[in-house]
Parts: structure tokens; C-alpha cells; sequence
């Protein structure tokens, strides 16, 4: 067997706390035994918002350098959301690389630390769920459709949740 | 050893002790500090955990101040007093878990288990290297078995039930007389004096370590300096990794990887109270060797995020080009031609980046320029490119920048930087913006299309030349 890596030990390590101590409306877990840089997680949309109820499925992929690099999270199917690309990959300041931003955009302490993990971008992701970012859109027709036509906006969430359970 | 974690004591009788451990952690790996340094602004990390991550990003990873490499202090008492907690962790654990210690003394167990559960009354005896006896095959601790069951057994008596307190209290009384009794437990006892067994581990005085030994609180030795491989040849590079008599095989990135893994393992070992020997820290690299895929064999397009391509490793230099040429094409198709309509607009633009790197260049050609030329300016720009930071890459070339060209392009129509603009705009406005940029530079696109295809044509000869 291969010797276990720094990010190996350490995905171990938060796998084993989040299985015991873990929060409301998440489930997270690597895919199989022998590859713990895939992770499964089920997110439970927020109260009150267009993804009340809904259950929805995303992928952590991490680098081999974890946690030096952030992981990326794709949600699987897209969900529409303005921080979310048509992808799926979800676009928060915790999981952009840190140091100085060329841009200004982002303040570094927003930004992805090896002092974060899996239980806090879970966390920060089900809050954008609820809180929606605008100003730093990921997808440009869900943030127009949010701004403008939000019943709309909340009656195609609704659809992608029900198809997401299998009801529809 | 099994993994820990602080949650461990939430189910004791002192859940708050899951503090005392968190706080004894490394925020970096998560487990126990070692070699504890702390930082100009007051945090602690391992000292391998910190010196890696301050290789990428100068700063504290806690507080994101900036921090040097330099700086870092060793933590002499917190070293001993991790140390000190991780060796008495198991036995505090198995001393307050609740349903032992709380059950088990409050009603006796029932005689039948008595002989299986033993309980732990000395270090040795402890985990569940259970044996069965020979004459009654009930299983139980060797030394239980050893010390005095076998006695009873062989005579062909029960066994006394004991309560585990009066076990305990008894212990020393009881073997003294069954030594005059001369029961076959003698055997064992008198192997054990004979030949006592080395303790499993030397045992630590962390006390007498820190107030009583300060000579041996710094080691002599110097620390590996940081080498500037630009400035060195192959054969150099190879003579300063045989000096340290470390391998010399392997292509110039891995000589590389190398010389800066051993560089962090050297230098974070100095920070020890008992640093590991050299033959041990070349053991560790040779390990680390074999799960960093730098030196597994190289595939085409080897990755970090499954498919996507490494951003990092486009500082390597066998960075697979042409994969990365091929995935980010219309990128940089974007990019390009957000740079012309910037420079178009505005002949200097000093904090746009996109336009910043490949403007210069890109913008002065012409279409009957020739070859060589076009050529070495691409290359130019490619070294440019390369020599961006990762994080810069990342926001350039990763999915997020499309949308940065489009707001480049919808703010450079109206003359204002972009970044400006994102960030003092309402957030109306700036989805105005976002709207806007779409038509506008999917019709540029089209026509700079052409351009930016045969610039990558070159990008990739030069760097595959």
C-alpha cells in the first residue's frame, strides 16, 4: 500500500469528525474507500427559500496538495442559483485560492485558508443557497432572471428540486 | 496508530476536554502539533505544515497577516506538553469513558465474565490481546492467565470471583503467596525477572527535558538554505542533491521537487525537541517520492482535479502545454481580444491583468508580419504568462474568467477599468454590465477568432521547440 499523503491523513481526519458531529441538512463522504479526493454530499436546501425541501447532490473534487488548495464543488445536476455556473460549479470566495486577489474583489480572509474544511464550504454553500451574491454572478441569465422575474426565478428552482428528488 | 480526534471526549465525562485537545492541534493537518512554530503574528502551526504552505502564500493561514518563513519561532514547552498529553490521551480516554468506568464499578459483573473481562490494571495489560487458556480455553489477558488463572486451573479449582477493585488491591499479597505455594505461575514470574523486557518505548521525562537539559534544546546543525534553480545547471543541482545524499535520477523538475521537499523536511525537523537523523528524513522523502505524482510516470494531461488541468503546475516545466493549450483555446481567444479592445481604447491600462500580459505584444502585430517574429513575440508572451503567479492564473484561466473578459469587455465600451467597476457598483448595475458584455464580445470574438487561433498555433510551437 501506498505510504498515506499529508491531505490523505487529513481528509481522514475531518471524514471521521464529520461522521460524528455532523450538521443539519448535510451529509458528506468520500465516494469509495480507496479514493478519499472524491467526496459525495447531499445538501438539504434552506427553509425559506426556493430550495426549501429539496435535496440536492454535489461533488467535492480535491487537489493533492489539499488543504494547501481548495477543493472544487460542483453541484450534479446544475442547480440554478446566481453563484452557481451553468455547470454546476459553484463559485464562493472560500474556495478561490488564496493571497492577494489582482482584482480587489475579494478580502484574502474570504478566501480559501488550510485552516478551512469541508464542514465550513458545506456550510458557507448552503448559506449562499439562502443569500444569493449578485454582485459577483456566476451565472449571468440566473442572476438577471433573480433580479428581474423572481417568481419565475423560484418556480424553475422548484421544478429542478423536484427532479432532483425524482418526483417530476 | 488510529486517528484521533478532539470529538473523542464529547462521550467522556469530560466532553470539555475536547478543547484542551483541539487547541493542541495543527490547523494546517489537523492532528497533533509537531514541532510547534510560531508565527510574527502570534499563530501556531507544525512547522512542516506551515513552511509548506508559506512556499505558495506568504501569510498566516489563520489570520492572513503576512508572515516570512524567517520569522518562525520554535515552541519548545508546547512540543513537550503536546507530547506530554498524547501519551496519557488513550489512558484519560478509556479512565473517563462513561459507560466503563460508570456501569462497571457500580455493579459487579456476573461471575461467568470475570475471567474475560480483566481489567487493566497496568499498562501492559491493557487492548485486547486476549489468549485462551490452555487447560479451560476461556480467553483472557497473558498475564492474567500467566499470574495467576493457570494456578487455579491446574489444581483444578475455580477461580475466586474478584471484584476488579479488590483484584486490584489484592494484587501484590496474592502473588507473593502463590509463590510459596509454588503454582506453575512461578515460571513466568521468574522468566520475567530473569530477562526483563525492554520498555516498548523510552519514556520521556518532559519535565527534566525542559528544565533540567537545556543543552539539549538546540541542535547545531544549519538549516538547509532555499536554492534558486534558475540560476544553477542540471550537474550543479545534482551536486548539491549528492552533498546531501539524496538520488540524483530523474528529470530536472524532479531533481527540483526534490532538493525543496528535502528542504522543508530538513528544516522542519531542526524545529523537534528530538529531530529524526538524516537517514530517517531520507527515508521520509523517498516515501513522500512515491505518493507525489511529480514523480509517478508522467501521463498526458496529469491532473490535480481529476480532468481539469493543474493551474500550479504551469510554473513546471513539464507542464503539459499542449493539453492546457487545447482546454483553454477559447480563454484565451477571450482574453486576447478583451486585450485589443482595451489597448484599442487605452494605450495603458496598468492594472488590467489580461490586457497587461499579453497586450503588448499581441496588439503591435500585423497581419504581414513574419514568421520569426511573430514567433518570438508569442513566446514572449507565453514566458509572460508563465511567470504570473498561480493565483493570477487561476482567476485568468479558471472557469470564473469568462465572466472577468466579459466584464472587461463591457466596462473597457465604457472606458473604466473593470475591476473599478465590479466593485463600486450597485448590484443592479453591475448585472446591467454582465447583461451587456454578451452581445458584445461574442460579435469581437468572431473577428479576432482567426488571430488568436494562429497565436496559439505559435504558443505551442515555441514552447514545444
Amino acid at each position: 500500500m501506498k505510504p498515506r499523503s499529508t491531505a490523505q491523513k487529513r481528509l481522514l481526519k475531518e471524514y471521521q469528525q464529520l461522521a460524528r458531529d455532523l450538521p443539519p441538512g448535510i451529509v458528506a463522504g468520500p465516494i469509495s474507500d480507496d479514493n478519499l479526493f472524491e467526496w459525495d454530499c447531499l445538501l438539504e436546501g434552506p427553509e425559506d427559500t426556493p430550495y426549501e425541501n429539496g435535496v440536492f447532490r454535489a461533488v467535492l473534487k480535491f487537489p493533492t496538495d489539499y488543504p494547501l488548495s481548495p477543493p472544487l464543488l460542483t453541484f450534479d445536476p446544475p442547480l440554478l442559483h446566481p453563484n452557481i455556473y451553468e455547470d454546476g460549479t459553484v463559485c464562493i470566495s472560500i474556495l478561490h485560492p488564496p493571497g492577494e486577489d489582482p482584482n480587489q474583489y475579494e478580502r484574502p480572509e474570504e478566501r480559501w485558508s488550510p485552516i478551512q474544511s469541508v464542514e465550513k464550504i458545506l456550510l458557507s454553500v448552503v448559506s449562499m443557497l439562502a443569500e444569493p451574491n449578485p454582485e459577483s454572478g456566476a451565472n449571468i441569465d440566473a442572476c438577471k432572471l433573480w433580479r428581474d422575474d423572481r417568481d419565475a426565478f423560484c418556480r424553475q428552482v422548484r421544478v429542478q428540486a423536484l427532479k432532483a428528488l425524482g418526483l417530476l | 496508530m488510529a486517528s484521533s480526534d478532539p470529538s473523542e471526549w464529547l462521550q467522556t465525562r469530560l466532553p470539555k476536554l475536547s478543547q484542551l485537545d483541539s487547541l493542541q492541534r495543527c490547523l494546517i493537518c489537523k492532528d497533533f502539533l509537531k514541532a510547534p512554530v510560531i508565527t510574527s503574528c502570534n499563530h501556531t502551526f507544525c512547522s512542516l505544515c506551515i513552511r509548506q504552505h508559506l512556499q505558495s502564500v506568504s501569510n498566516c493561514p489563520l489570520c492572513k497577516a503576512e508572515q516570512f518563513e524567517s520569522n518562525l519561532k520554535r515552541v519548545i514547552i508546547l512540543e513537550e506538553l503536546v507530547s506530554c498529553f498524547r501519551e496519557l490521551r488513550p489512558q484519560l480516554l478509556s479512565l473517563l469513558a462513561l459507560q466503563d468506568s460508570g456501569e462497571a464499578v457500580m455493579e459487579p459483573p456476573p461471575p461467568k465474565d470475570i475471567e474475560v473481562v480483566e481489567i487493566s490494571d497496568d499498562d501492559t495489560s491493557k487492548g485486547p490481546d486476549l489468549v485462551q487458556c490452555p487447560v479451560c480455553s476461556k480467553s483472557m489477558s497473558a498475564k492474567h492467565l500467566q499470574q495467576s488463572h493457570l494456578d487455579y486451573c491446574l489444581r483444578g479449582e475455580v477461580e475466586p470471583p474478584a471484584a476488579s477493585a479488590l483484584l486490584k488491591l489484592t494484587r501484590s499479597a496474592k502473588s507473593s503467596a502463590e509463590r510459596k505455594r509454588g503454582g506453575i505461575s512461578l515460571f513466568f514470574l521468574a522468566q520475567k525477572r530473569a530477562r526483563p523486557s525492554p520498555p516498548p518505548k523510552e519514556e520521556i521525562n518532559h519535565e527534566a527535558f525542559y528544565f533540567n537539559e537545556v543543552h539539549k534544546h538546540h541542535h547545531e546543525v544549519k538549516r538547509l538554505p532555499k536554492i534558486d534553480f534558475s540560476s544553477l545547471s542540471t550537474v550543479k543541482v545534482k551536486e548539491k542533491l549528492l552533498n546531501l545524499k539524496l538520488l540524483t535520477q530523474g528529470t530536472r523538475p524532479q531533481l527540483e521537487l526534490r532538493y525543496n521537499q528535502f528542504y522543508l523536511l530538513y528544516n522542519s525537523n531542526i524545529d523537534l525537541s528530538r529531530p529524526a537523523s538524516e537517514l530517517e528524513l531520507r527515508q521520509k522523502l523517498n516515501q513522500w517520492e512515491k505518493s507525489h505524482q511529480g514523480f509517478s510516470a508522467p501521463k498526458a494531461g496529469s491532473t490535480i482535479y481529476g480532468d481539469e488541468l493543474k493551474y500550479k503546475a504551469l510554473t513546471d516545466k513539464d507542464f503539459p502545454i499542449r493539453g492546457w493549450l487545447k482546454k483553454y483555446r477559447e480563454e484565451f481567444t477571450t482574453l486576447t481580444q478583451t486585450a485589443r479592445a482595451t489597448h484599442a481604447k487605452k494605450k495603458a491600462s496598468a492594472i488590467d491583468v489580461p490586457s497587461g500580459t499579453t497586450t503588448p505584444e499581441s496588439t503591435t502585430q500585423s497581419p504581414g508580419m513574419t514568421t520569426s517574429t511573430q514567433l518570438q513575440s508569442s513566446t514572449v508572451a507565453v514566458n509572460e504568462v508563465i511567470e504570473l503567479s498561480s493565483h493570477e492564473l487561476e482567476k485568468q484561466f479558471f472557469p470564473d474568467s469568462k465572466q472577468d473578459a466579459n466584464v472587461a469587455a463591457a466596462s473597457s465600451a465604457d472606458e473604466k477599468p473593470h475591476f473599478a467597476a465590479t466593485e463600486s457598483l450597485s448590484p443592479a448595475r453591475s448585472l446591467a454590465y454582465l447583461g451587456n458584455a454578451a452581445p458584445d464580445s461574442a460579435l469581437q470574438r468572431e473577428g479576432s477568432q482567426k488571430i488568436a487561433e494562429e497565436e496559439l498555433y505559435d504558443f505551442s510551437n515555441s514552447m514545444l521547440a
